[in-house]
This record gives C-alpha cells, structure tokens and sequence, in this order.
C-alpha cells in the first residue's frame, strides 16, 4: 500500500507539471492502467456514448469526461475509491489547466490586437524612412528573394520596383562578384559578426552596363530577412579611372620631359624665382661644372658680370607679362675663368592661376661664331681701313692724272703753238730767201703741229669721260643723230649722199657724251664713205633684250673683220695715214662712252663692203621708240 | 688819272708773249703793250706795289690779257683780287689760255671774267683771235668812266 501511495503521490505531482489538458489525460490514464490493469480503464468524452461502469471525471463546474472500466472493479472495493478519488483530483487538475489555456488564450489575442495597431504605424513610418533614405535599399528574404524596393533602386538598376519585388536578388549581381555575396551570406548566417558588413559589388543594369556599388547589409533580428543598401560608386570609380589614367599620363609625360631634359645636347636649366639654377648635362659640363658643384647655383654666380644687368631686365619684363619668352645673346663664366657666348632662349612656365613657377631656359653654345663674327669685324675694319687708304690712293691719282691731264693741255700745247707761229714767222718775214722746197718743209711742220693739236684734244677728251660724272636725262635719239650729221657733214656730201634715218628708241644718257659718240660715229661713215660715188649712210635703231640698240651703216671701204676687235682700241688705225685722217682715238672714246653707260659697241664689216657700227644702251629707264 | 688805252699782258711763255705781241702789232693794237711775267708782278703793276711804286695807281689798264697757268700767284688768284676790289673790277680781263678744262672755264666766269678764250695751236686762229679781243674790248666795248666811280 505505502508502494501504491507513493506512486501515485509522484502521479500528482508530475500531472500538476503538464501545461495541456490531453497530457494530464493521457498520463492519468496510462498511470491507473499500469496499476490496475484488470479493470481495463479507458478515456471517454463527454459527448461520446459510455459503458454502465464508469466514473465521472468532474469539479462542480463541469464534467470533463469518463473513466470507463470493465465489471470486475467492484464499486465497493478500494481500488475503486482510491481510482474516485484519483478522478477528482484530475478533474481539479483539468479545470485549472483548462482555465489557464483560456487566459493564455485571452492574453494572446488582446496582444496580437495590441501588435496590429503599433504595427501599422510602425509600418508607415518605416516605409517613409525606407522609401527616403536617398540610397537604394531592398529588403531581402532568407532566399535572396526581393520583397521591397525602393525607388533608388531604380534609378541604380533601371528595373521598376514591380520588376524587382518577388525577383532572386542575385539576379542583378555580376558573375564574380556574386561568389563573393554567396560565401557572404553564407558567413552571415554562421556568424554575423565574422562576415563583412559592408562590401563592394557590380551590380548589372537593365542596359547592361556594370554599376559599381557598395553594399551595407543588416540583418533583421529573428528573422531571416535583411536589409540591403546599395551606395552607387559608379561615377567615382569612372573619376578614378580617369584620375588614374591622367595621373599616368602626366608621369609619362614628365619622365619624358626629365629625359629630353637630362640628355638634351643642348644646355637646359630649370631657374626657380630666386635664381637657382637645375642644370642638365650639357649645361654644367658646358660651363665645365660638376653636377654636384652646378647644383643650385645661383645664374648670376654664371653670368659674365657685365651680362647680368641686361638679364635681370629681361627676366623681369617676362615676369611683368610683357612677354612671354625671350630669346638674346650673353656671356657666361665657366668655372676655369674662361668666357663663353651662348644663345639663350627663355620661358617662364606658370601655374594655372598664372603664378609663376620657374623659368626653363636653354642654351647654345656661339663662342665659335661669336669668335667668327669678332674676326669677321675686325677683318671688315680693316678692309675698310685698306679700301680707305686705297681710295684716297685713287683719289691721289686721279688727281695726278687731273693735273697731268692740265699740264698736258697747258704745256704741251705752248711749243706747239710756238712752233707753228714762228714757222709762219718764218714764212712771212724771210719767204724771200726760201725756196719753193723750203716753203714746202715749213708747211709740213705746220700740219703736223696741228695733227698734234688734234691729238692732245682727242687724248683728253678720253681721259676726260673716265674722270668726269655723267648726268642721265631723257635723250630724243633721232633728233640728235640727224643735227649731228648736219654738223659732220657739209653741205657738198649731203648734196650727193643717200642719207635714211629710221625713228630711233629714246634713252636716258649723258647727251654732252652721246653727242660725242654721234658725231665721232657719223664722220667716221661720212670719211670712209666719201670717196665713193654715191655714199650712203643709214641709222636706225631697235629695241633687244633689255637694250637699246643702234647702228649706222655705211657703204664705204669697210674693214677686215680680222681686225674687228682693234677698231676701238686707242690709236689703232686700220688705215694708212695717208689714206684717212684721224687720230686713232675717235672710236676709243666712243667705246668708253659707251661702256661708262652701260652699254657695249661692236661692229661688222667687210674690205670694199661697207661697215656698221654698233652700239646698245640699258633701255630699263626710258623704254620704247 | 686817266684811261690810256693800254694793255696789261700776264704771260710767262716767251715765245707765247712774242706770238701774241706780233698778232697784237698785226692787228696795230701793240702801242701800249705792258709784259709782265707772272701773277706777282701783274698784280704790283696793277696797284703799284714794288717795282710799279711810282706808278700812277689810277692810271688804270683798259684790258688785261690773262694766262691762268702763271708763276708765284696764278691766274685765277689774279682774277680774284682784281674782281674783288672795287677799282679794279671794272676793268674788262679776258683770260687768253690753253686750258680747255671745264673746271678752268667755270671758275672764272665764277669769279668774274669778262671773256674766256682758249689760244688755238694754229697761229693764224691764234692771230685771228688776238684781233678780234683787241677790237672788241679796246674799240667797240663801252666801259663807264672810272674818275665818276672813284668819286
């Protein structure tokens, strides 16, 4: 019995420890079949129908079922009373659990009620918060499923938030970095705080372009889900792309600069504002420095001393904004004392708010031709000097030949003179005690006084063209050629000679001078023409490559062509003494007229046949008949 | 004080002073033919300085016949101070030369020559010549009196 008692003492005590009304049943039931198992005791409901052995299993509120049992369980026996008893307890039991469920029941609904109406609000406030966040952000389901979006999204994936609600997030995620979300998520759910909160992506945009992004992923606790913002990093990855490609550029482009700066052949310096000069190669081993020793050296420790006032002034009017660059000529000292010249070019570099920097200079080396020019002008100042001396040795001859000329005109003519006055003294005081012969004789020294008279006047008139001026004027050709043969001819030629003047080109000449060459000319045709029957002179002229051209042409004796070239020589005669009058210098100084103006005279000519002469002048100032 | 029809001859050249002075007697110009030999002496004749001391200075030539090629002062010098002084420049000189330099000629026009003739080599040019200037200058030309000028 007390094994009985006990057992069922510890029945009670873990049936008050069950929470659900079907627990303490089926337990009650389980115990008191395992006790008595001859009496078969089985659960009934309420409602459902019941043996004639039986007990209630109720508190005075209410009846909560049956114990029903088979006819050996004597309603007087103890068995009975302890499994009544029992009953009771139960009931009790029931009662309590059942009116427990109800108010667990109660509050959970009155909670739930609660829940709802916080939630609401709760919800719009969050669907603002999420829809204003200004950056995308989704919320995502355990399955990567999208269940919000907000309108950022959009504008960072061009899909609506339609399109992208119910849609597996990874679907947007770019291949590669898709594996890295994955193993993300996946660390996540292990251990949130070993996965990283925030990490990059590329996301893919309707229009397939690669968005780069940054995502900060949080999780809602007790759920599944999380929130995903998404920070599009696009625009600052492209400004970084190009940043990077500039920043690439710009180091090229200044290891290119160093390079043509370093190993330039010519000399190169970066001058900062306070004249510190950072030379290249060539510009310190130029100056025969040593890199070490060049290094910031101020340019005026370089500069020749006197060349350093000039400098400043050309730096300074650069850094005015006068100009931009200059390019001149100075002298530097190179360490040995030594001077040299350079041809120094110089830019002011400045920065984009047009503050200057430093000057880039650079530098040729011109000693050598300095040195050249130097020697070219001393050579100059000496030629000079010689030409000079020279000229006034010209001068001092022509002054010489001018009072030769004088005296050859002064004296020379004297005994001349006197010869002839007292051979007609002579003749006139004593022609009585002279024969025939003798008369004859003093006749001859007359003539040949006079002969030489002509001489000394053809002589000096040469002498004279070379050393006088001419003075050009406009010259009518044809009227004087026509009044020269006028003057050279006399009237008995004229009467029996064929005489053709053509209209000749006018030229600008000295007309004292080609008067002269008209008239020596003409009465050269004039004698060498007379003796013929009937002589004929024709002038005429034209106009050939640049020169006027004349000539008269006569059909007198002519002359050997052999002998063409001597015909202008002085005192070259072609003819005997005996046959022509003349000097031998008419046509000398045609020639020297001629040539003194620019122009050149030939002739053509045959024995027995005739001559022509010719002679041409520049036609560049008068032009034209 | 009184013009005589008198010729002052400036020539250094003896045989040119024979020539001129027989063309001058053949032309019976020769009566009062003064010689002087150079630039000085025609000049001491002219004021009469020197040798000419007890010359009467306004007794002066009615023609001077001038070489210019002349001995210590020559011709054009000559010329010059005979042309500068207010006497003395009345009197008609024509230089008689054998210059025929440009130069020659301009210069005493410059300075006031009233004839220039160059002496031709052939003497009976040469004579024609002489003849000719003695005619004109001491026959045919009018001169002012020079007693009214000095006054």
């Amino acid at each position: 019995m007390n094994r009985l008692g006990h057992d069922l003492s510890l029945l009670v005590t873990n049936l008050s420890q069950l929470k659900s009304k079907d627990q303490i049943i089926k337990l009650f039931i389980d115990c008191i079949d395992s006790v008595f198992p001859d009496y078969k005791f089985t659960w009934d409901s309420v409602n459902e129908k019941t043996s004639k052995y039986k007990i209630e299993v109720c508190t005075r509120l209410k009846t909560f079922g049956f114990i029903s049992f088979n006819k050996g369980l004597n309603e007087e026996s103890e068995s009975f009373t302890l499994v009544q008893n029992l009953s009771q307890l139960v009931a009790v039991l029931l009662e309590k659990t059942e009116q427990e469920e109800l108010l667990a029941d109660k509050e959970l609904k009155l909670r739930n009620l609660l829940h709802e109406k916080g939630l609401e609000v709760n919800q719009a406030k969050y669907r603002t918060i999420f829809e204003s966040t200004g950056t995308a952000t989704l919320i995502v389901e355990e399955d990567t499923t999208i269940s919000m979006a907000n309108h950022e999204c959009f504008s960072l994936t061009g899909y609506s938030q339609a399109e992208l609600i119910g849609q597996k997030w990874t679907k947007y995620v770019e291949t590669e970095s898709l594996q890295n979300m994955i193993r993300n998520h996946n660390l996540r759910r292990e251990n949130p705080l070993l996965a990283p909160k925030k990490y990059e992506v590329k996301l893919i945009h309707k229009n397939g372009e690669a968005r780069h992004a940054i995502l900060d992923i949080g999780m809602v606790p007790g759920t599944g889900q999380s929130v995903v913002s998404i920070l599009d990093i696009t625009d600052r990855i492209i400004a970084e792309q190009v940043l990077n490609a500039k920043a690439d550029e710009l180091r090229i482009s200044e290891e290119l600069f160093k390079n043509v700066f370093e190993f330039a052949s010519v000399g190169k310096s970066l001058t900062s504002l306070d004249g510190k000069v950072n030379a290249n190669k060539a510009f310190y081993q130029l100056l025969g420095y040593t890199k070490k020793e060049m290094k910031n050296i101020n340019w005026r420790k370089l500069t020749y001393p006197d060349d350093i006032l000039k400098n400043d002034e050309i730096t300074k009017s650069i850094l005015r904004g006068d100009k931009k660059s200059a390019r001149w000529e100075k002298r530097y000292l190179k360490k040995n004392g030594e001077i040299i010249w350079v041809d120094i070019s110089t830019t002011l570099l400045r920065d984009r708010n047009g503050e200057p920097i430093h000057f880039i200079t650079t530098i040729i080396d011109i000693t050598e031709k300095k040195r050249s020019e130097e020697k070219i002008i001393q050579l100059n100042s000496e030629l000079e000097k010689r030409v000079m001396v020279r000229t006034s040795q010209l001068e001092e001859a022509n002054k010489e030949l001018q009072a030769f000329a004088y005296s050859v005109s002064h004296d020379l003519r004297a005994p001349l003179r006197a010869i002839d006055g007292f051979s007609k003294f002579v003749l006139e005081d004593y022609s009585s005690k002279l024969d025939s012969e003798g008369q004859r004789f003093l006749g001859l020294i007359r003539s040949n006084t006079k002969k030489m008279d002509k001489l000394i006047t053809d002589i000096l008139a040469l002498s004279r063209i070379t050393r006088s001026e001419h003075k050009k004027s406009k010259v009518d050709m044809t009227k004087m050629a026509l009044s020269m043969f006028n003057e050279a001819a006399s009237p008995e030629i004229q009467k029996r000679m064929k005489f053709v003047l053509g209209e000749l080109p006018k030229s600008s000449a000295d007309p004292i001078y080609i008067k002269q060459v008209w008239i020596n000319l003409i009465s050269n045709a004039i004698k060498f023409s007379s003796q013929k029957k009937k002589p004929e002179i024709k002038i005429d002229g034209y106009v050939e490559k640049g020169f006027n051209v004349y000539y008269i042409k006569d059909n007198g004796v002519g002359f050997n062509p052999e002998y063409s070239l001597k015909l202008f020589g002085v005192f070259q005669r072609l003819h005997k003494a005996d046959e022509f009058e003349g000097t031998g210098v008419g046509l000398a100084i045609v020639q020297r007229i001629i040539h003194r103006h620019g122009g050149s005279v030939w002739a053509n000519g045959k024995e027995g046949k005739g001559a022509t002469f010719y002679f041409s002048l520049p036609a560049n100032k008068v032009g034209g008949k | 004080m009184s013009i005589e029809s008198e010729i002052l001859f400036v020539e250094d050249n003896p045989n040119d002073a024979e020539l001129t002075i027989r063309a001058l007697k053949k032309s019976k110009l020769a009566n009062n033919v003064i010689r002087v030999c150079d630039g000085e002496e025609a000049l001491d004749y002219i004021f009469a300085r020197k040798s000419y001391k007890s010359r009467d200075p306004m007794n002066i030539p009615g023609l001077i016949l001038l070489d210019l090629k002349l001995p210590k002062v020559d011709g054009l010098e000559v010329l010059k101070i005979i042309k500068a002084d207010p006497v003395t420049k009345f009197i008609p000189v024509v230089v008689l030369t054998s210059s025929r330099e440009e130069s020659d000629i301009v210069e005493s026009y410059r300075l006031g020559v009233n004839s220039y003739i160059v002496k031709p080599v052939d003497f009976d040019k040469f004579m024609d010549s002489v003849k000719n200037i003695g005619l004109y200058w001491l026959l045919l030309n009018q001169l002012p009196d020079i007693n009214n000028l000095i006054q």
